[in-house]
């Protein structure tokens, strides 16, 4: 009878973890390098237009790599992209257009900002366009031992317009650019601002270009 | 007692094991119903079925329109149409999103929000099925609304996640214009 009851309890219990086991596969992983973007959520009631766009790892594994770059095959790009989306893990890009100048202030950026001081965060790019109004700014996260990124974040700031896109899993950063326009990140024309940006941009010496 | 044990045991296990993926393939039909009722409790309207569009495959010796036959590619079609109502009363962009997600989790992932103040909003949602994708779009202008779900392929899918915003609404004006044109 004890034995009965005993092997009862165990299968109980093994239900139980197959439960939670499979619960525990349909929630979503939240790696380091997943930004609470939605910290500028509050945005939202100021913007004339607002676009969100959640890409996360079940998404991006549900379809071959070779879909998601449309391989028309002698695209050199279109394999470039294939690339670096077969290591990502999400894409997440909030964008806000607002109808007058001064609708959003540093402020609203502080809880996004306080997320990319930490101390995992480097920003690496960033680019100033006076004429246009327009602020770039690209940050990564590298691996604990520095030999790969893990994931980046942009923040593109103009008078009227807020941009912030955070793209999370192992990633070459010299092909970030062939990201924009496609899964919702805006083109940026990050490596034309760069260009003509005289400034030398800070290419990845993380602990000079560590923000304090 | 013990016999019954014996036999419910296994059952439950069989249950605890299969249940989720089950619930998922039934509960697909019900989701979207749960979402055209969201939509009704929270703007106090009332939508209009398209029942004739809700048989697109049994309408094979009817001559179609390239409108409708462009919409039959997506399979499973569900669509729910608002006329005449006022989707301004209440600015829930975000209370709506949210509202959407609790009533889609934990099946379905956010894929798209938009709010664009001169023309409505704008959600997608996708979940696997099988082989194929269900996306769920609920398009709310001003006066008019649109709820709809259909099945893509890997090839379609894959189209919408390069280009969420474009994808949607690609899919959704297909689907309106086919209605409208269905119903005329």
């Amino acid at each position: 009878m004890k034995t009965r009851n005993q092997t009862f309890r165990r299968l109980c219990a093994l239900a139980l973890v197959v439960c939670g086991a499979t619960a525990a596969a349909r929630a979503q992983t939240r790696y380091p390098a997943q930004l609470q973007i939605e910290s500028l959520d509050a945005l939202a009631a100021k913007a004339n237009q607002v676009v969100d766009v959640n890409i996360d790892e079940r998404l991006l594994r549900l379809v071959p790599v070779k879909l998601l770059a449309n391989a028309k095959s002698e695209d050199v790009d279109m394999k470039q992209v294939a690339q670096i989306v077969a290591g990502l893990k999400g894409i997440y890009v909030k964008d806000f257009e607002f109808n007058a100048d001064g609708e959003y202030t540093d402020a609203d950026l502080a809880p996004l900002r306080a997320q990319l001081r930490g101390a995992d965060w480097v920003r690496f790019v960033n680019v100033v366009n006076k004429s246009k109004g327009r602020k770039i700014e690209v940050y990564m996260m590298t691996a604990p031992q520095g030999a790969r990124v893990e994931g980046l974040a942009v923040i593109a700031v103009e008078p009227k317009r807020l941009t912030a896109v955070n793209i999370v899993g192992i990633i070459d950063i010299e092909k970030l650019s062939k990201l924009e326009g496609q899964f919702g990140i805006p083109e940026f024309g990050i490596e034309e601002e760069k260009a003509a940006d005289h400034k030398p941009a800070q290419t990845p010496a993380p602990a000079a270009a560590k923000k304090p | 007692m013990r016999q019954v044990r014996r036999h419910l045991l296994p059952l439950a296990l069989a249950l605890a094991v299969c249940a989720p993926a089950a619930r998922a393939a039934a509960n697909a039909e019900a989701e979207y119903h749960a979402v055209v009722k969201l939509v009704e409790s929270y703007y106090h309207a009332k939508h209009k079925g398209v029942p004739t569009l809700a048989t697109l495959g049994m309408k094979a010796a009817k001559v179609l329109s390239s409108d409708v036959r462009r919409v039959m590619r997506y399979g499973d079609f569900k669509l729910a149409v608002f006329e005449d109502e006022d989707f301004t009363a209440r600015d829930g962009f975000g209370e709506f999103h949210r509202l959407l997600n609790r009533t889609l989790a934990p099946d379905w992932t956010p894929l798209l929000a938009v709010r664009a103040r001169d023309e409505g909003l704008t959600y997608t949602f996708a979940k696997p099925d099988g082989d194929k994708f269900k996306v769920l779009i609920v398009v709310l202008a001003h006066r008019d609304g649109t709820v709809l779900q259909v099945n893509l392929d890997r090839d379609e899918f894959a189209k919408l996640l390069r280009d969420p915003e474009a994808g949607t609404k690609e899919i959704a004006d297909d689907a309106s214009t086919a209605a409208r044109e269905d119903n005329e």
